[in-house]
């Protein structure tokens, strides 16, 4: 084969091109910090990265609603908490008054603190979280409860409201979070609810000698039972958002490293090939020099 | 008996000669590095002898010919590589820009996506009052927006490709207009039986051109005429008569971007498969795709929400709406006005009344998980007999995507037609590269074989100019004896 300048200087520049174009690469790859920066750099693990940025975005979302869910739900279990104390408060009262030793004046002073009892009731019931009432059920901007004018506990709409706000914490998964305005109501689900027995026991002690209190103790020992039941059951959805956002975050970590290796230069690793990858070019620019010069012209 | 003088003449003829092969050298060196140059070599022979007595007296050299060193086999498997590189070089140049449109990383479309499906559970958080619906609207807004710059992108890499290609068809007329006029300066040198060695050069470099753009075979009459055909069709494009105008030209009709020849009365499209033209089409037709997948996604999300969110379009107020036409594409897709300027017709709740009910934003979050059918023309007839108007859920296609992977599958098509596209080139480079170091080995210039060659005439040159001063003292003897 004939070998001429021209063949000579076009396969110079043909490899001095090659090796500038994967210089260019790794530059590339240096600067940007990715190893895939277009589709056509490997089509299938684009598509990976792409559904791996979808799901950590939508991780990222369930993490908001579980923490969000988790304050509301702390929020729930003290009010609760608060309602337990007030039954058991009423429950103290009316075994008092039961006894039968006390007089009109005792226990209308019982009576007024039974009042003090139902308004506290409806107060927790009315407790608010981020401005939107807990136990409100979907009528989340009106405060739910209210103690008429005969002082007893009432929705304040008249009804009650079974809405439940659903949140999801996971691919496809929901879990209602809140106790609405029925289930606060009457928490045992008996034909009597928390505003009948304390109406009840407010009108027994405007008589001298109440009658039936001890069937408003065994009522309001049921309702006890009930709000207790709800307690349980928020705690049990606080743990279930606990454990949900522990996976959560584990999830989202797994997720990001694995994007972090399809997508991730290993710096040490490129700075070397590119350290290499300079030297072959210096080596070849000046294996050029040797090559391109000499003619015979040289030597005549 | 040979005399003095035509020895003279012998002495002659060997000095024209071999000043005629330095000329041909330096033209050789002159010419090196000259697009489409091959190398030039004189060709000698003895000159015809004359019969003296029973023996022949030879009388120099001649001057046969100058040849050009051509192979002309490896010319045409060289403009059929330069057609199949054109089909690649061409595409990617195309597909390198739908690349940019279709970007994946976070200012692409499926950020977009996820940010809405995102502020769709915002607002199921926090159904009540117009924050929730600002941030779905915004969203909302921000997905329709990149639809629509998307589809214009499209649009004007479509409009652009398809001037592209009907620059090069004029190219492709232009440049065969070139080479039968060069064809007919060719045959008239060649009539008086000289060859046409620069002329041919000059021709051998528009077809290197026409070959890139069109894949063409060539074939040679005895008078160094062309006839073109183009192989993909078997259309003659060129034929050997330098004077008749081509019979068939090809052209575009710009409305449909199909490419075909012209008769003069009529236009008949043809499919190329090779070369730039061939390239850029196929490129053309594939970004088309893109943007059918890119409606069909417009078309499913509008749908989809729609349905969810107005119940099958049976109450309340739907959040996207057609910009123009009659159908959701990436270019119509909207959000409603009505939205835009009452941002609390977003219904969030199962009966939009009430203020803490979020389930049908969660319903429509939810939406991005679900399974749809692959076809978008059975969608609205799936909707139909899949929705549950309680539970505003969709009941799952296991055999369909979901939206994100409609996104998905468009990128990672993108991706590996171009990737395809690049494989090829460099394939292509390469075997042009060896096809071209193999025509420079044997039309190239070597200026060390040129030097070489040049350093030879020159001796003999003064070899030659030995001889005539050799004549001279034989002369001077002659002249001598007659004193």
């Amino acid at each position: 084969m004939r070998v001429t300048n021209k063949s000579l200087t076009r396969n110079f520049l043909t490899n001095l091109n090659r090796n500038l174009q994967a210089m260019q690469k790794t530059q590339n790859h240096l600067s940007s910090f990715k190893e895939i920066s277009r589709p056509s750099d490997d089509p299938f693990q684009v598509s990976r990265i792409m559904s791996l940025n979808s799901s950590i975005s939508k991780n990222d979302k369930y993490l908001s609603n579980i923490k969000h869910s988790i304050g509301w739900l702390d929020a729930t279990d003290d009010a609760l908490q608060g309602v337990v104390g007030a039954v058991q408060r009423a429950q103290e009262l009316t075994m008092k008054a039961a006894n039968g030793t006390y007089s009109e004046t005792e226990l209308y002073s019982i009576r007024e603190e039974i009042i003090q009892l139902t308004e506290e009731i409806a107060q927790f019931g009315n407790t608010s979280y981020e401005g939107r009432y807990l136990f409100a059920g979907y009528d989340t901007i009106n405060a739910p409860f209210d103690v008429d004018g005969t002082n007893t506990l009432v929705y304040s709409s008249g009804s009650s409201d079974t809405g439940i706000i659903y949140t999801e914490i996971s691919p496809g998964v929901t879990v209602g979070i809140n106790i609405n305005s029925e289930r606060f109501f009457n928490p045992s689900n008996s034909t009597v609810s928390i505003s009948d027995t304390l109406h009840e026991i407010y009108n027994a002690l405007g008589t001298p000698t109440p009658a039936n209190l001890d069937t408003r103790i065994e009522e309001l020992n049921q309702h006890l039972d009930g709000y207790l039941s709800l307690l349980s059951e928020v705690g049990a959805k606080v743990n279930r958002m606990e454990a949900a956002k522990e996976k959560n975050e584990t999830d989202t970590l797994n997720l990001t490293e694995l994007l972090s290796s399809i997508e991730d230069i290993d710096i040490a690793e490129k700075s070397i090939e590119y350290k290499s990858m300079t030297a072959v070019y210096e080596a070849t620019l000046s294996a050029g020099a040797y090559i391109l010069q000499p003619t015979l012209l040289d030597y005549l | 008996m040979p005399g003095i003088f035509s020895t003279y003449n012998t002495a002659l003829k060997g000095l024209r000669s071999n000043s005629l092969a330095t000329q041909t050298a330096s033209n050789n060196i002159a010419n090196a590095d000259t697009k489409g140059y091959s190398r030039q070599r004189v060709i000698l022979s003895e000159s015809a002898p004359y019969n003296f007595a029973n023996f022949q007296i030879g009388t120099g050299v001649d001057v046969n010919n100058i040849e050009r060193i051509r192979d002309k086999y490896l010319d045409s498997q060289l403009w059929h590589e330069y057609a199949n590189h054109g089909t690649y070089a061409a595409a990617q140049a195309v597909l390198e820009q739908s690349e940019i449109i279709f970007a994946f990383d976070d200012t692409g479309l499926n950020a977009a996506m996820d940010a809405m499906w995102n502020a769709w559970s915002d607002l199921a958080e926090s159904p009540e009052g117009t924050n929730g619906r600002t941030i779905v609207l915004q969203a909302t807004k921000t997905f329709t927006d990149m639809m629509n710059q998307m589809s214009n992108q499209i649009d004007t890499l479509d409009a652009d490709t398809l001037n592209l290609i009907a620059s090069k068809v004029d190219k492709v007329n232009s440049l065969i207009g070139d080479i039968q006029l060069l064809s007919d300066q060719i045959y008239k040198t060649s009539l008086k039986g000289v060859d046409a060695n620069d002329l041919e050069d000059q021709r051998g470099v528009l077809l290197d051109e026409l070959s890139a753009l069109v894949n063409i075979s060539v074939e040679y009459d005895e008078f160094s005429r062309i006839k073109i055909t183009e192989s993909d069709t078997g259309t003659e494009i060129l034929g050997f008569n330098t004077k008749t105008p081509p019979a068939y030209k090809l052209s575009i009709d710009i409305s449909t971007g199909e490419v075909g020849y012209d008769d003069g009365t009529d236009f008949t499209a043809v499919d190329l498969k090779n070369g730039e033209i061939a390239g850029n089409l196929k490129a053309l037709s594939q970004v088309r795709k893109y943007k059918d997948s890119l409606d069909d996604l417009a078309f499913t999300v509008a749908t989809i929400v729609n349905y969810v969110l107005t119940d099958g379009n049976t109450t309340g107020t739907p959040i996207f709406t057609i910009s123009s036409g009659s159908e959701f594409t990436a270019e119509t897709i909207q959000v409603n006005p009505l939205i835009e300027s009452n941002v609390s017709l977003i219904r969030a709740g199962l009966t939009g009344t009430v203020a803490g009910d979020g389930s049908r934003a969660l319903a429509i979050s939810q939406l991005s998980e679900t399974r749809l059918p692959i076809d978008v023309s059975t969608l609205e007839l799936y909707l139909a007999g899949n929705y549950n108007a309680a539970t505003m859920k969709i009941e799952p296609d296991q055999t369909g995507r979901t939206m994100g992977d409609i996104y998905e599958d468009i990128v990672s098509i993108v991706g590996s037609d171009l990737n395809r596209v690049n494989t090829g080139l460099i394939t292509e480079e390469a075997l042009i590269a060896k096809l071209e170091a193999r025509e420079e080995s044997i039309s190239g210039v070597s200026i060390d074989e040129e030097t070489v060659n040049l350093i030879k005439f020159a001796d003999l040159y003064a070899a030659n100019a030995k001889v005539i001063s050799t004549l001279t003292e034989m002369m001077d003897t002659v002249l001598n004896m007659v004193r």
